[in-house]
Protein backbone atom coordinates (compact mmCIF):
# COMPACT_ATOMS: atom_id res chain seq x y z
CA UNK A 1 0.00 0.00 0.00
CA UNK A 2 2.87 2.43 0.88
CA UNK A 3 3.71 2.16 -2.81
CA UNK A 4 0.19 3.25 -4.21
CA UNK A 5 0.25 5.79 -1.63
CA UNK A 6 3.11 7.78 -2.43
CA UNK A 7 2.08 7.26 -6.34
CA UNK A 8 -1.16 8.73 -5.44
CA UNK A 9 0.65 11.50 -3.66
CA UNK A 10 3.12 12.09 -6.18
CA UNK A 11 0.09 12.66 -8.98
CA UNK A 12 -1.94 14.89 -6.90
CA UNK A 13 1.22 17.36 -6.26
CA UNK A 14 2.93 17.12 -9.37
CA UNK A 15 0.60 16.06 -12.39
CA UNK A 16 -1.58 19.25 -13.12
CA UNK A 17 -2.47 17.17 -16.54
CA UNK A 18 -4.31 14.39 -14.18
CA UNK A 19 -6.42 17.13 -12.44
CA UNK A 20 -10.05 16.66 -13.85
CA UNK A 21 -12.07 20.35 -13.25
CA UNK A 22 -15.58 20.00 -11.95
CA UNK A 23 -16.26 23.67 -11.32
CA UNK A 24 -20.07 22.39 -10.71
CA UNK A 25 -19.33 19.97 -8.04
CA UNK A 26 -20.52 17.38 -9.31
CA UNK A 27 -20.57 13.96 -7.14
CA UNK A 28 -22.71 10.37 -8.00
CA UNK A 29 -26.18 10.13 -6.63
CA UNK A 30 -25.02 8.18 -3.57
CA UNK A 31 -21.96 7.22 -2.07
CA UNK A 32 -20.60 4.73 0.82
CA UNK A 33 -19.23 7.23 3.80
CA UNK A 34 -15.87 4.77 5.23
CA UNK A 35 -15.44 6.73 8.10
CA UNK A 36 -14.75 4.08 10.66
CA UNK A 37 -17.63 3.98 13.38
CA UNK A 38 -17.44 3.32 17.17
CA UNK A 39 -19.61 -0.01 17.24
CA UNK A 40 -19.61 -2.62 15.19
CA UNK A 41 -17.55 -1.77 12.15
CA UNK A 42 -19.88 -0.59 9.55
CA UNK A 43 -20.24 2.09 6.64
CA UNK A 44 -22.95 4.10 5.64
CA UNK A 45 -24.96 4.45 2.40
CA UNK A 46 -25.28 8.54 1.81
CA UNK A 47 -27.37 10.51 -0.63
CA UNK A 48 -25.64 13.22 -2.93
CA UNK A 49 -27.99 16.47 -0.61
CA UNK A 50 -26.28 15.02 2.16
CA UNK A 51 -22.88 14.89 1.38
CA UNK A 52 -22.77 18.21 -0.16
CA UNK A 53 -24.63 19.71 2.70
CA UNK A 54 -21.84 18.45 5.23
CA UNK A 55 -18.74 19.62 2.81
CA UNK A 56 -20.46 23.22 2.38
CA UNK A 57 -21.32 22.04 -1.34
CA UNK A 58 -18.12 21.57 -2.35
CA UNK A 59 -16.93 18.07 -4.14
CA UNK A 60 -14.99 15.82 -1.77
CA UNK A 61 -13.28 13.00 -2.91
CA UNK A 62 -14.11 9.87 -3.38
CA UNK A 63 -12.72 6.62 -5.14
CA UNK A 64 -13.95 4.06 -7.90
CA UNK A 65 -14.02 0.50 -7.63
CA UNK A 66 -13.81 -1.64 -10.71
CA UNK A 67 -14.33 -5.77 -10.40
CA UNK A 68 -16.06 -8.60 -11.59
CA UNK A 69 -19.34 -8.89 -10.14
CA UNK A 70 -19.53 -12.81 -10.46
CA UNK A 71 -22.89 -14.94 -10.18
CA UNK A 72 -22.67 -14.48 -6.43
CA UNK A 73 -25.93 -12.56 -4.89
CA UNK A 74 -25.54 -10.30 -1.79
CA UNK A 75 -27.54 -7.60 -0.94
CA UNK A 76 -28.56 -4.50 -3.24
CA UNK A 77 -30.05 -1.38 -2.26
CA UNK A 78 -34.11 -1.31 -2.91
CA UNK A 79 -36.77 0.91 -1.62
CA UNK A 80 -37.13 -1.33 1.07
CA UNK A 81 -33.54 -1.71 3.14
CA UNK A 82 -33.04 2.09 2.13
CA UNK A 83 -33.15 3.56 5.61
CA UNK A 84 -31.34 0.56 7.38
CA UNK A 85 -27.79 1.09 4.77
CA UNK A 86 -28.67 4.86 5.40
CA UNK A 87 -28.15 3.96 8.98
CA UNK A 88 -25.44 1.53 8.47
CA UNK A 89 -23.99 -1.79 6.48
CA UNK A 90 -21.74 -4.20 9.04
CA UNK A 91 -18.78 -4.57 7.41
CA UNK A 92 -18.37 -8.42 7.45
CA UNK A 93 -21.59 -8.94 5.87
CA UNK A 94 -19.84 -7.50 2.50
CA UNK A 95 -18.50 -9.56 0.03
CA UNK A 96 -14.56 -9.43 0.60
CA UNK A 97 -13.67 -7.66 -2.71
CA UNK A 98 -15.81 -4.31 -1.15
CA UNK A 99 -14.17 -5.44 2.27
CA UNK A 100 -10.86 -4.33 0.87
CA UNK A 101 -11.74 -1.46 -1.45
CA UNK A 102 -12.97 0.16 1.90
CA UNK A 103 -10.03 -0.76 3.94
CA UNK A 104 -7.85 0.86 0.83
CA UNK A 105 -9.94 3.86 1.35
CA UNK A 106 -9.41 4.29 5.04
CA UNK A 107 -5.64 3.87 4.54
CA UNK A 108 -5.54 6.62 1.97
CA UNK A 109 -7.52 9.06 4.67
CA UNK A 110 -10.44 9.19 1.93
CA UNK A 111 -14.13 9.01 3.56
CA UNK A 112 -15.82 8.09 -0.05
CA UNK A 113 -16.11 5.47 -2.37
CA UNK A 114 -18.48 4.28 -5.46
CA UNK A 115 -19.39 0.50 -5.96
CA UNK A 116 -21.86 0.03 -8.87
CA UNK A 117 -23.33 -3.16 -7.94
CA UNK A 118 -24.34 -2.30 -4.33
CA UNK A 119 -27.02 0.18 -5.82
CA UNK B 1 -21.50 6.09 -15.53
CA UNK B 2 -18.56 7.51 -17.32
CA UNK B 3 -19.35 10.63 -15.45
CA UNK B 4 -18.89 8.60 -11.76
CA UNK B 5 -15.38 7.52 -13.44
CA UNK B 6 -14.41 10.97 -14.67
CA UNK B 7 -14.83 12.48 -11.40
CA UNK B 8 -13.24 10.02 -9.24
CA UNK B 9 -9.99 10.64 -7.46
CA UNK B 10 -8.89 7.34 -8.22
CA UNK B 11 -10.25 3.98 -9.55
CA UNK B 12 -9.18 0.67 -7.33
CA UNK B 13 -9.20 -2.04 -10.17
CA UNK B 14 -9.64 -5.59 -8.46
CA UNK B 15 -7.39 -7.10 -11.10
CA UNK B 16 -7.51 -10.91 -10.19
CA UNK B 17 -10.52 -11.05 -8.33
CA UNK B 18 -12.92 -13.43 -10.40
CA UNK B 19 -16.27 -12.48 -8.01
CA UNK B 20 -16.69 -10.18 -5.35
CA UNK B 21 -15.69 -12.87 -3.12
CA UNK B 22 -12.39 -12.73 -3.98
CA UNK B 23 -10.17 -10.22 -2.24
CA UNK B 24 -7.84 -7.05 -3.66
CA UNK B 25 -4.57 -8.49 -1.96
CA UNK B 26 -2.73 -11.67 -3.33
CA UNK B 27 -0.84 -13.83 -1.41
CA UNK B 28 2.51 -12.70 -3.71
CA UNK B 29 5.41 -15.39 -4.26
CA UNK B 30 7.99 -12.40 -4.24
CA UNK B 31 10.52 -14.49 -6.73
CA UNK B 32 7.60 -14.21 -9.70
CA UNK B 33 7.74 -10.68 -10.00
CA UNK B 34 11.46 -10.05 -9.61
CA UNK B 35 13.74 -9.09 -11.68
CA UNK B 36 16.10 -11.50 -13.14
CA UNK B 37 19.39 -11.30 -14.38
CA UNK B 38 21.25 -12.82 -16.92
CA UNK B 39 24.25 -13.16 -19.18
CA UNK B 40 23.88 -12.74 -23.04
CA UNK B 41 26.37 -12.59 -25.88
CA UNK B 42 26.68 -9.49 -27.37
CA UNK B 43 28.45 -8.22 -30.31
CA UNK B 44 31.52 -9.52 -29.52
CA UNK B 45 31.38 -9.92 -25.30
CA UNK B 46 28.81 -11.74 -23.01
CA UNK B 47 27.23 -8.98 -20.62
CA UNK B 48 24.76 -8.92 -17.88
CA UNK B 49 21.30 -7.73 -18.89
CA UNK B 50 18.39 -7.76 -16.65
CA UNK B 51 14.80 -8.45 -17.38
CA UNK B 52 11.35 -7.36 -15.55
CA UNK B 53 7.84 -8.92 -16.25
CA UNK B 54 5.67 -6.94 -17.93
CA UNK B 55 3.16 -6.98 -15.62
CA UNK B 56 1.27 -3.83 -16.75
CA UNK B 57 0.83 -5.64 -20.58
CA UNK B 58 0.10 -8.79 -18.73
CA UNK B 59 -2.54 -7.79 -15.95
CA UNK B 60 -4.33 -5.35 -18.32
CA UNK B 61 -4.42 -7.99 -21.35
CA UNK B 62 -4.96 -11.12 -19.13
CA UNK B 63 -6.32 -10.77 -15.68
CA UNK B 64 -9.57 -11.35 -14.70
CA UNK B 65 -11.01 -7.95 -14.71
CA UNK B 66 -9.81 -6.85 -18.34
CA UNK B 67 -11.18 -9.74 -19.87
CA UNK B 68 -14.44 -8.18 -19.26
CA UNK B 69 -15.05 -5.39 -21.74
CA UNK B 70 -17.06 -3.37 -19.32
CA UNK B 71 -13.78 -2.74 -17.77
CA UNK B 72 -11.85 -1.09 -20.38
CA UNK B 73 -13.97 1.72 -20.41
CA UNK B 74 -13.15 2.45 -16.66
CA UNK B 75 -9.69 2.04 -16.64
CA UNK B 76 -9.69 4.90 -19.79
CA UNK B 77 -12.44 7.41 -18.06
CA UNK B 78 -10.58 6.76 -14.45
CA UNK B 79 -7.58 9.89 -14.35
CA UNK B 80 -5.61 7.74 -12.14
CA UNK B 81 -5.90 4.11 -10.99
CA UNK B 82 -4.58 1.91 -8.95
CA UNK B 83 -4.03 -2.33 -10.28
CA UNK B 84 -4.34 -4.31 -7.59
CA UNK B 85 -2.90 -7.63 -8.89
CA UNK B 86 -0.10 -10.09 -7.82
CA UNK B 87 2.06 -7.03 -7.96
CA UNK B 88 -0.02 -3.88 -7.70
CA UNK B 89 0.82 -1.07 -9.98
CA UNK B 90 0.01 2.67 -10.29
CA UNK B 91 -1.91 4.37 -13.95
CA UNK B 92 -2.22 7.87 -14.45
CA UNK B 93 -2.01 9.55 -17.79
CA UNK B 94 1.68 10.74 -17.08
CA UNK B 95 2.88 7.77 -15.90
CA UNK B 96 2.82 3.77 -15.07
CA UNK B 97 4.60 2.27 -12.50
CA UNK B 98 4.98 -0.71 -10.48
CA UNK B 99 7.02 -1.77 -7.57
CA UNK B 100 8.79 -4.18 -8.93
CA UNK B 101 10.34 -1.66 -11.84
CA UNK B 102 12.65 0.97 -11.47
CA UNK B 103 10.84 4.40 -11.38
CA UNK B 104 8.88 4.79 -14.17
CA UNK B 105 10.24 2.95 -16.26
CA UNK B 106 6.40 3.29 -18.58
CA UNK B 107 6.40 7.18 -18.07
CA UNK B 108 4.52 8.23 -20.66
CA UNK B 109 4.43 5.19 -22.73
CA UNK B 110 0.86 4.65 -22.92
CA UNK B 111 -0.91 7.52 -23.11
CA UNK B 112 -4.57 6.55 -24.24
CA UNK B 113 -6.87 9.71 -24.15
CA UNK B 114 -4.59 12.99 -25.51
CA UNK B 115 -7.40 14.97 -24.78
CA UNK B 116 -6.99 18.74 -24.03
CA UNK B 117 -10.21 18.96 -22.06
CA UNK B 118 -9.43 15.98 -19.71
CA UNK B 119 -5.88 18.04 -18.96
CA UNK B 120 -3.89 15.25 -20.65
CA UNK B 121 -1.08 16.72 -22.66
CA UNK B 122 -1.88 15.98 -26.71
CA UNK B 123 0.62 13.07 -27.32
CA UNK B 124 2.14 12.61 -30.50
CA UNK B 125 -0.49 9.26 -31.98
CA UNK B 126 -3.72 11.05 -33.75
CA UNK B 127 -6.47 10.67 -31.84
CA UNK B 128 -7.71 8.14 -34.37
CA UNK B 129 -5.19 5.78 -33.95
CA UNK B 130 -5.33 5.69 -30.13
CA UNK B 131 -9.14 5.05 -31.07
CA UNK B 132 -8.19 1.52 -33.27
CA UNK B 133 -5.86 0.59 -30.41
CA UNK B 134 -8.58 0.70 -27.90
CA UNK B 135 -10.79 -1.12 -30.19
CA UNK B 136 -8.45 -3.70 -30.94
CA UNK B 137 -8.46 -4.29 -26.74
CA UNK B 138 -12.73 -4.19 -26.77
CA UNK B 139 -12.54 -6.55 -29.49
CA UNK B 140 -10.23 -9.03 -27.47
CA UNK B 141 -12.50 -8.63 -24.35
CA UNK B 142 -15.40 -11.36 -23.37
CA UNK B 143 -18.42 -9.85 -23.00
CA UNK B 144 -21.00 -11.39 -21.01
CA UNK B 145 -23.67 -10.31 -23.83
CA UNK B 146 -22.80 -9.70 -27.09
CA UNK B 147 -25.15 -6.65 -27.21
CA UNK B 148 -23.48 -4.52 -24.50
CA UNK B 149 -20.68 -4.07 -26.66
CA UNK B 150 -21.74 -0.98 -27.89
CA UNK B 151 -23.02 0.07 -24.72
CA UNK B 152 -19.01 -0.54 -22.82
CA UNK B 153 -17.36 1.60 -25.55
CA UNK B 154 -20.08 4.08 -25.40
CA UNK B 155 -18.62 6.57 -22.71
CA UNK B 156 -14.89 6.72 -24.29
CA UNK B 157 -17.00 7.57 -27.88
CA UNK B 158 -18.20 10.09 -26.03
CA UNK B 159 -14.81 11.48 -24.87
CA UNK B 160 -13.18 11.04 -28.55
CA UNK B 161 -16.07 12.44 -30.45
CA UNK B 162 -15.01 16.37 -30.33
CA UNK B 163 -12.17 14.71 -32.16
CA UNK B 164 -12.86 12.57 -35.04
CA UNK B 165 -14.79 15.10 -36.95
CA UNK B 166 -18.17 13.46 -37.63
CA UNK B 167 -20.92 11.37 -36.11
CA UNK B 168 -20.79 8.42 -34.33
CA UNK B 169 -22.44 5.22 -35.78
CA UNK B 170 -22.32 1.56 -34.16
CA UNK B 171 -18.40 1.47 -33.69
CA UNK B 172 -17.73 3.73 -36.98
CA UNK B 173 -17.16 6.96 -37.19
CA UNK B 174 -18.47 9.09 -40.17
CA UNK B 175 -14.85 10.47 -41.27
CA UNK B 176 -13.26 7.31 -41.10
CA UNK B 177 -15.51 5.20 -42.54
CA UNK B 178 -13.51 3.35 -45.57
CA UNK B 179 -10.08 3.05 -43.21
CA UNK B 180 -12.77 1.41 -40.09
CA UNK B 181 -14.15 -0.75 -42.91
CA UNK B 182 -11.09 -2.74 -43.35
CA UNK B 183 -10.00 -5.42 -41.17
CA UNK B 184 -9.20 -8.54 -41.00
CA UNK B 185 -9.57 -11.67 -38.81
CA UNK B 186 -6.42 -12.38 -36.82
CA UNK B 187 -5.28 -15.45 -34.45
CA UNK B 188 -6.28 -14.28 -30.62
CA UNK B 189 -3.76 -14.23 -28.10
CA UNK B 190 -5.14 -17.51 -26.75
CA UNK B 191 -4.46 -19.53 -29.93
CA UNK B 192 -8.32 -19.46 -31.05
CA UNK B 193 -9.08 -17.72 -34.36
CA UNK B 194 -11.70 -15.15 -34.01
CA UNK B 195 -14.52 -15.63 -35.09
CA UNK B 196 -16.38 -13.50 -37.70
CA UNK B 197 -20.33 -14.79 -36.82
CA UNK B 198 -23.04 -11.86 -36.32
CA UNK B 199 -25.07 -12.51 -33.36
CA UNK B 200 -29.22 -12.32 -34.64
CA UNK B 201 -29.86 -9.06 -32.68
CA UNK B 202 -27.12 -6.91 -34.44
CA UNK B 203 -28.30 -8.58 -38.05
CA UNK B 204 -29.65 -5.24 -40.51
CA UNK B 205 -28.47 -2.64 -37.46
CA UNK B 206 -25.26 -3.43 -37.85
CA UNK B 207 -22.73 -3.00 -40.88
CA UNK B 208 -21.32 -6.80 -41.26
CA UNK B 209 -18.01 -5.32 -41.33
CA UNK B 210 -17.90 -3.15 -38.21
CA UNK B 211 -15.12 -4.15 -35.96
CA UNK B 212 -17.73 -4.64 -33.12
CA UNK B 213 -18.92 -8.03 -34.80
CA UNK B 214 -16.18 -10.11 -33.93
CA UNK B 215 -16.42 -12.74 -31.49
CA UNK B 216 -13.38 -14.89 -29.88
CA UNK B 217 -14.41 -18.90 -29.80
Amino acid sequence: MGFLSRSLETCIHDHPSCQVPNPENWIPTRLLDVRPTTAVDSVRLIERYSVLEEHNHKAPPYLTLSHVWGDEQFFTLTKDNITELNEGIQLSLLPLCFQHAIEVTRRLNIRYIWIDSLW
Amino acid sequence: MDKVYQHGLCNIAACMATNSGEGLFDNRDAILGAPFRFEWEWLDHASMFTAYFDWFDIVTKYSPLYRRGWVVQERLISPRTMHFSTFPFWECSRMVTCETYPLEAYAQKYQWLPLPEKGIPISSEPPEETWLRIIEHYSNCELTRFSDKLIALSGVAKMFSPHMGGDYHAGLWESRLIQDLLWQVRKHASGGETSAERPLEYVGKIPSRDLINLEIC
